[in-house]
């Protein structure tokens, strides 16, 4: 069964002097994000038949743009290899919490957009702008994947250890589907998690009782999606408790990447996780399947 | 004497569907920023040669995502029509006081921008970050254009009444060109603001010069962008006043729109005020042509 990943960047470049001039991050072989055809032969190699394009919007922690319109031109090129997501930040045009953000969802909805994200804005889950943002991707029906950061960290909604804020949001917003994203969040799949490691790729046995397991028993809103390195380290530091949770939450998680450069990524090795669990009798046929792909295309119909 | 605008906006479609599909300002007549080829037409209404286009990639304040990608790709695409200034938000990358900032900003120094702006992120003038994006302005020898924000603006760098946060900036950084513009920059050409009034358009007599006139006396690396109706208003609320700071300021003040849009603005008045100024001998043919033309390509033509 070939996969979808629910979180992948990208950027078009139309010639070589575009590819040339983009600028890169200023860390050693971090480059910048993958074209399509350098995310081709990766998706081959993963067994992904189709990713969601995420754009990028806001500035904060990010050494380049991805707009809607440049995202969008993507997906309408690629037309077999993408569906898209677009974005919106809270501070938009009125900057205010009453700025229709609505009409610039819409748009893009009419456009295909099938949800909003990935929101890394660095305003708290209760800023009331970014409330109006979650006020108006439930009117929509627009899902929304989002990044939470700490106070240190430089891009996410904010929350606090523990994430009291995004159990608010849960309660407040309760026919909006958040699906959740980023270390800060998936530390919190362990009950040990603190201050000093939240932000962290955390190893070893997960402590019963976190907050990412419980928040998902309480609230049917609340989705995940297993990119990144955060992702894999989350569900497959415990191996037992991450087959656990993937039965447990089957309808609710999307496999995904989160390739932001063509390069070589531990998190690779998630497709080999959920293969060998499947091939082992540790994962359920139905789990695997839903996991890997139909809960996507669910959401993404 | 064709005019150089030193403040423009823009926008490209690489097909018809994309500009089917452009998003525009809520709530407006399908208003966006205008294509190159519609600002070429303005451009010839208006004796403009060639304008400076500024983006900014902050979320704050904006109907649509400019980048410096698409802002380098209409410049390749006109190079008769633009120059072009760089975005760069203080929160990029470590969003922290000491990201190296230049490492950006000689990127695209490199790709010929010849300057940063229009800076309009929302943070005081004197945040760490935006303090960190003055010091490598610095360090890179590139100016930066500004558009100053109120407590109650959508997007711009805070300031108080008094520019006292923009003084502080002009002392610390000597050597950095800052280019002001917007309502609250421009409202205090005048001494008599309220706070209710920065974010307008004040109008009638100038009885006291303001804090604009003060800052420009007293830091020679304060320059200003007469472009959009907050520069026509200031210049031209009190004929006389207007031209003898003109005057006075010649080789710190530029010609500029501010185009946002195909619509066809008040502001655009601003080249006949310059015309008249020198036919009725109220403004001189260095000042005129400097302000015009010259004082641009000084910056531009380095």
């Amino acid at each position: 069964m070939k996969r979808i990943d629910m979180h992948i960047h990208s950027v078009m470049h139309y010639d070589e002097f575009e590819k040339q001039s983009d600028i890169l991050r200023p860390y050693p072989n971090t480059g910048t994000f993958a074209t399509p055809e350098e995310l081709k032969p990766i998706y081959e190699r993963l067994g992904i038949e189709k990713g969601v394009l995420l754009p990028i919007v806001s500035m904060e922690g990010q050494h380049r743009m991805m707009s809607n319109e440049e995202i969008y031109r993507i997906a309408c090129a690629y037309p077999d290899m993408f569906y898209w997501y677009c974005n919106a930040d809270p501070r938009w045009y009125s900057n205010s919490e009453d700025t229709d953000l609505g009409f610039f969802l819409e748009h893009y909805k009419k456009l295909g957009a099938k949800g909003i994200g990935e929101v890394t804005s660095k305003l708290a889950f209760d800023d009331p702008k970014m409330r109006n943002l979650f006020y108006h991707a439930q009117k929509l029906r627009m899902p929304l994947l989002f990044h939470i950061g700490s106070e240190k960290e430089p891009y996410g909604i904010f929350d606090m250890l523990g994430l009291p804020l995004l159990e608010k949001t849960l309660f407040d917003f309760p026919d909006l589907i958040f699906i959740g994203h980023s270390a800060s969040f998936w530390s919190h799949i362990s009950k040990d998690v603190t201050e000093e490691t939240r932000s962290s790729y955390n190893k070893g046995p997960v402590t019963e009782g976190g907050r990412i397991p419980k928040l998902m028993r309480m609230y049917p809103n609340l989705l995940a999606d297993i990119s990144a390195n955060s992702g894999y380290y989350a569900i497959t530091r415990d191996p037992d408790f991450g087959y656990a949770f993937l039965e447990e939450f089957q309808d609710r998680l999307f496999y995904g990447t989160d390739i932001c450069a063509p390069r070589e990524y531990v998190f690779y090795n998630m497709i080999n996780f959920l293969d060998d669990g499947y091939k082992n009798n540790r994962l359920s046929k139905a789990a695997y399947e839903k996991i890997n792909r139909l809960n996507a295309e669910y959401i993404l119909k | 004497m064709k005019k150089i605008d030193i403040h423009v906006h823009s926008r490209i479609y690489l097909t018809e569907e994309e500009e089917k599909s452009a998003i525009f300002r809520p709530g407006t007549e399908k208003l966006t920023y205008a294509t190159p080829e519609q600002i070429r037409t303005l451009y010839d209404d208006l004796g403009i040669e060639k304008g400076v286009l500024l983006l900014s990639e902050a979320p704050e304040g904006m109907h649509y995502t400019s980048t410096n990608q698409e802002a380098m790709r209409i410049v390749r695409k006109y190079p008769d029509l633009f120059y072009w200034f760089c975005s760069i938000d203080p929160r990029c990358e470590t969003n922290r006081y000491d990201t190296d900032l230049s490492y950006y900003i000689n990127h695209f120094k490199k790709y010929g921008a010849k300057g940063i702006g229009e800076v309009t992120v929302k943070l005081p003038f004197l945040e760490e970050r935006m303090q960190n994006l003055f010091r490598h302005a610095e360090i890179c020898d590139m100016p930066v254009l500004f558009h100053i924000g109120t407590d109650n603006s959508s997007y711009g760098i805070y300031d108080v009444m008094g520019l006292k946060q923009l003084e502080e900036t002009l002392l610390r950084f000597p050597n950095l060109i800052l280019i002001g513009h917007s309502q609250p920059f421009w409202a205090e050409i005048g001494s008599d603001l309220t706070e209710k009034d920065r974010d307008g358009y004040p109008t009638g007599p100038i009885k006291k010069a303001g804090r604009v006139v003060q800052l420009m006396r007293k830091y020679n690396n304060l320059h200003a962008d007469l472009s959009a109706n907050s520069g026509y208003n200031a210049v031209t609320r009190d004929p006389d006043f207007g031209y003898a700071f003109l005057e006075e300021f010649q080789d710190r003040i530029y010609y500029g729109t501010d185009i946002c849009s195909t619509r066809r603005e008040k502001s655009f008045k601003l080249a006949e005020f310059l015309d008249q100024g020198l036919e009725k001998n109220k403004l001189s043919n260095s000042a005129y042509s400097k302000i015009c033309r010259t004082n641009a390509l000084r910056l531009l033509e380095r």
